[in-house]
């Protein structure tokens, strides 16, 4: 499978390629008043309407100041999303036995839709799975907040 | 041609293009129902249509046609013969329908008697061979390939019997014959061969998507430009024009294919009025004037059934029939007219007719045989209020159901369709003169025009529709130095809400960024604009730091992870290609009303203590002239509508026949006494007390509030316990005991004789004003001798003071000490340690319930439970009575 590599917070995430719709520069970022903190804002891509979901808060990871430089684009059930990150890196191939099952000790929430992790140029790298992610994101901490 | 016919021509084109693929099969497979139930009803709507449209020709064949597949379709197997005059029915409508397209939809002359003569033989001979064969032809369905012949034999016999062409196949040729002027006229004309008007459906998915791209290409047009002018090359600058224009051109032509004159839904209207006045017998002219106005097609879509059905309203219902408009003085000739044009970003549509207009006299007597309002109401009403009957749904005027309206389908349907795409709809009507229906309807749904408004460096959209002014707040500084300027408009706090004096009216004022929870501090307001917003009846201002521009918007709905946000409705693009979003005027004032609300909460909480959940629902009444009143609900017998002609008069006393008993009747002001002569009916509250009946009359029951506990008890006259803020209205609390007292002296005095010598002695803790009023008559006329104290501590003091008590009232929420305090309190008391006691509460907890139990209380009693409280009491009393014997 191909996996598309990215940096949130220092730490090294993966998602299959398949999911990614597109990868851009982050501008013109419209912030959503009264919106869970998760989300970001909304921005025009293209005539859509993406709402951007800030990851590095999602996944727990204190976010620096400007941090997030890219979005990573994807379509989940008609609507558009975001994903901020700070880098895209590279897209890799990878056996799916390749891909170990995510060690105990790593953040419940994060375990509950990553579906394990692959030491990619030395770096332990997870990799996520989009939906479920998204569903946990949208579904859990949205309702709450708002 | 006429827009009805060639509509017609299209549409029948296309189904006869669908069910081309399905009639191969229908021929393969002859007794397959389900093709069989697509060429029949394909072929019964034309039939239907063609009546409609007066297309005789056709429509004789196709019923002959409709008559043959409608036995098919019952069970009769049909034959080769009978599949091959079908497919050549199908093609000679086809025929027909490019001669009407080519012929200006005139129908070709000639008829088509042959093949109808051989549609009918097929049925009668279908006919004759079932009765033939009785039973077994279900089974020749069933098998098709082997009791396929087997009818054959006696259908051939009964073909050559009747009359008609010998063969099945040459008959195609007998009606081409006859209509052979159709056929070879269109030869004449070689454009008419091409589809009319090159016309195609297009769905509107794809022309929204096609306008997104086109918004983006301008965008990026923009973009361009900007780079340009920065960067000043001149090679550039040909081709960017080229662009621009090319852009603007491509924008215009794909907004063009939503919009679509008024005129497309209009040119239907005069064939309807015509063929309606001819069924109703009635002469009517219509006259329509803006056709040409535009409208968004999909709201054209939605108001074409509403549009149709008005107009059919006005023809039935609001034309009079020609003699008895010639006796009212009007030409025979009835007139509708229809006008459409641009109103503030609107389109209005009115349909006017000089009918008989509305009766509101009629429209009231329906609408109590209906069942819609009580008597009292449409007595209430006036006429325009009366006119609005007509949108209830389930009211039709006509007094028989015509074909023409009274389907069931009424004016409210109406009001629902506009309603829907965002319109209002009025009514004007004067009786005699005519009716006039006012249809607002906006231009288009996807595009409204926004003012564009920015707090804390972000914009937002504010939709036009629901904005009536702007407003500009002084900055603070000119205030302080300047004279003051009488024009200077600025903001005032009342008690910490924000208000605006605008002319004669106090609006409230949100802070935009405060409902957006930007920023909260209050003090550094200075200067800013005030939208002035109004929802339905409320009118609220939202105060922003700056007013750009107003811009037409494409609403885009929320994304669907931010749904949940009610300040917000959408979001949008904007020109310069960034999203903002756009606010939800309802969803503010809901935030406006709610801190309105909450605040006043606040400042009940502060004055009343511990007591803020204590509240009482009461029913709010009117006494004309003499404003709001107010009644524990929980008193409450029932409630009655009487004629006041029924009231009697004995012995200077007003009473009522009463589930046969007089019941006295209190009115709380003389001027009802003229009312009595007349019949009107009125509201009654009836109460009721051991048996004793009481009723006071009111001018109408609002609506049942909750009221704090806590009322103004000062200058309350007789009969009034005093007075509270009710909904934000000054009301006064109806004191029951008073009346009841005065109109049955007895209750009071029975109740002192029939208990024993001495009265019990009740000790009764509360601190609520409302609820010692209330209640100590109570407790009074179930024979009691009541002590009041104002506290829990109060009453301990009392007890052990060595006071002796029969029984102990007591509310639970008490300042000093609660009800608990008191209950373990007296346990401790030695005298008092056997005095039942009774907790009066005003919210019923299981756990405040176990813990009065714990503490040896005799009930726990809600306190607007008004049954058991009389109940427990006269059980203690009884209990007691017993003791002491």
């Amino acid at each position: 499978m191909q996996i598309v590599c990215f940096d949130v917070c220092g730490q090294h995430f993966g998602m299959e390629v398949g999911w990614v719709s597109d990868v851009h520069k982050l501008d013109a970022l419209t912030p959503v008043p009264r919106a869970p903190e998760i989300v970001a804002g909304v921005l025009n891509l293209r005539g859509r309407i993406v709402l951007a979901l800030n990851l590095a808060r999602y996944l727990g990871g204190a976010p620096k100041e400007k941090s997030a430089q890219l979005m990573i684009n994807v379509q989940f059930l008609n609507e558009s999303y975001g994903f901020l990150v700070d880098s895209v890196s590279d897209v890799v191939s990878l056996a799916p036995d390749q891909v170990q099952a995510c060690p105990h000790n790593v953040d419940p929430k994060l375990a509950s839709f990553a579906r394990g992790t692959v030491r990619h140029e030395g770096r332990m790298m997870s990799i996520l799975n989009v939906d479920g992610m998204l569903q946990s994101m949208l579904s859990h901490d949205l309702m709450h907040c708002a | 041609m006429d827009e009805l016919i060639s509509d017609f021509i299209i549409e029948s084109g296309e189904s006869l293009e669908q069910i081309d693929a399905a009639l191969v099969a229908f021929e393969q497979h002859p007794k397959d129902q389900d093709i069989l139930r697509q060429v029949f009803r394909l072929v019964h709507t034309i039939k239907g249509t063609c009546g409609f449209l007066e297309l005789t020709r056709l429509e004789a064949l196709t019923h002959a046609a409709e008559n043959l597949m409608g036995r098919y379709r019952d069970g009769l197997p049909p034959t080769d013969e009978g599949v091959n005059t079908i497919l050549t029915v199908i093609d000679q409508i086809k025929a027909h329908l490019d001669h009407m397209r080519a012929h200006d939809g005139a129908e070709s002359d000639g008829n088509d008697q042959a093949l109808i003569d051989a549609l009918n033989r097929l049925a009668e001979e279908g006919t004759a061979e079932e009765d033939q064969f009785g039973d077994q032809a279900p089974f020749e369905g069933a098998t098709e390939t082997t009791a396929a012949p087997q009818p054959l034999d006696p259908l051939e016999e009964a073909f050559r019997n009747a009359p008609g062409p010998d063969d099945p196949l040459p008959m195609p040729a007998e009606p081409d014959a006859a209509a052979s002027a159709p056929v070879a006229k269109p030869a004449k004309d070689p454009t008419a061969g091409t589809p009319p008007q090159g016309a195609i459906r297009v769905q509107l998915g794809v022309l929204e998507q096609l306008m997104t791209m086109v918004s983006e290409l301008v965008l990026t047009r923009n973009q361009l430009m900007a780079v340009n002018r920065e960067f000043e090359d001149a090679r550039y600058h040909t081709p960017l024009q080229r662009l621009c224009s090319v852009t603007a051109e491509l924008q215009d032509g794909v907004m063009k294919t939503r919009m679509q004159p008024i005129s497309a839904l209009w040119q239907k209207m005069p064939r309807i009025v015509r063929d309606l006045g001819k069924e109703l017998g009635k002469q009517i002219s219509l006259e329509m004037s803006g056709e040409e106005t535009e409208l968004d097609r999909q709201v054209l879509e939605q108001i074409k059934d509403p549009l149709t059905h008005m107009i059919r309203n006005a023809a039935d219902h609001g034309l009079e029939e020609p003699g008895a408009r010639v006796a009212a003085g009007k030409p025979e000739m009835g007139k509708i007219e229809m006008n459409a044009f641009h109103k503030g970003g609107q389109i209005v549509i009115e349909i006017r007719d000089d009918g008989r207009g509305l009766d509101a006299k009629k429209l009231k007597q329906k609408a109590q045989e209906r069942g819609l309002a009580n008597p009292a109401e449409l007595d209430a009403m006036s006429d325009s209020q009366a006119h609005q009957l007509i949108f209830h749904p389930g009211f039709s005027t006509a007094e028989a159901v015509t074909s023409v309206s009274g389907r069931g389908v009424g004016m409210d349907v109406v009001r629902t369709n506009v309603e829907m795409i965002g319109g209002t709809i009025e009514l004007q009507s004067s009786p005699g003169e005519g009716t006039l229906v006012s249809l607002n309807i906006p231009l288009t749904l996807a595009i409204v025009p926004a003012l564009i408004v920015a707090s804390h460096q972000e914009r937002f959209a504010v939709p036009q529709r629901a904005v009536r002014e702007l407003v500009r707040i002084a900055p603070k500084q000119n205030r302080k130095v300047a004279v003051q300027n009488e024009e200077d408009m600025q903001l005032e706090w009342v008690n910490g809400a924000q208000v605006l004096q605008l002319r004669d009216q106090l609006l409230p004022v949100l802070r935009l960024d405060e409902a957006l929870g930007v920023q909260t501090a209050t003090d550094n307001v200075d200067g800013g604009f005030v939208v002035v917003l109004e929802i339905g009846a409320f009118r609220f201002g939202l105060l922003v730091d700056a007013v750009f521009h107003t811009e037409e918007i494409v609403v885009k709905p929320m994304v669907g992870a931010l749904k949940e946000l009610k300040h917000f409705s959408g979001t949008t693009i904007l020109g310069d290609g960034s999203v903002i979003m756009i606010l939800d005027a309802p969803g503010l004032a809901a935030q406006v009303t709610q801190s309105e609300l909450n605040d006043h909460g606040a400042q009940q909480d502060m004055g009343q203590d511990q007591q803020g959940e204590d509240r009482v629902e009461l029913l709010c009444f009117i006494l004309e002239g003499a404003g709001r009143k107010a009644v524990p609900l929980s008193l409450i017998h029932r409630l009655e509508l009487v004629d006041l002609s029924q009231i009697e008069q004995v012995g200077g006393r007003y009473t009522l026949q009463y589930t046969e008993r007089l019941m006295p009747i209190v009115f709380l002001r003389d001027q009802q006494m003229s009312d009595l002569q007349r019949s009107r009916q009125k509201p009654l509250l009836v109460f009721e007390d051991h048996g004793f009946m009481l009723g006071i009359a009111v001018d109408q029951v609002l609506d049942i509030c909750k009221a704090p506990p806590h009322y103004d008890l000062d200058g309350a006259g007789p009969g009034y316990l005093g007075s509270a803020i009710l909904d934000g209205k000054a009301t006064e609390i109806l004191d029951l005991a008073h009346f009841m007292a005065q109109e049955h002296p007895k209750l009071f005095e029975r109740q002192g004789q029939t208990a024993t010598p001495q009265r019990q002695k009740l000790l009764y803790a509360e601190d609520s004003a409302f609820f010692r009023n209330m209640l100590v008559p109570i407790f009074q006329s179930a024979g009691y001798e009541v002590t009041v104290c104002h506290d829990g501590q109060e009453a301990v003091e009392r007890v052990q003071g060595g006071e002796a008590y029969d029984l102990i009232v007591t509310d639970i929420e008490m300042p000093r000490l609660d009800g608990f305090g008191l209950a373990k309190s007296i346990a401790d008391a030695p005298h008092a340690a056997q005095t039942p006691i009774i907790a009066l509460t005003s919210y019923d907890e299981p756990a405040a319930r176990d813990q009065a139990k714990a503490l040896g209380m005799s009930a726990y009693i809600a306190k607007n439970d008004r049954a058991r409280l009389d109940d427990t009491l006269s059980q203690m009393r009884n209990r007691m009575d017993r003791d002491v014997a």
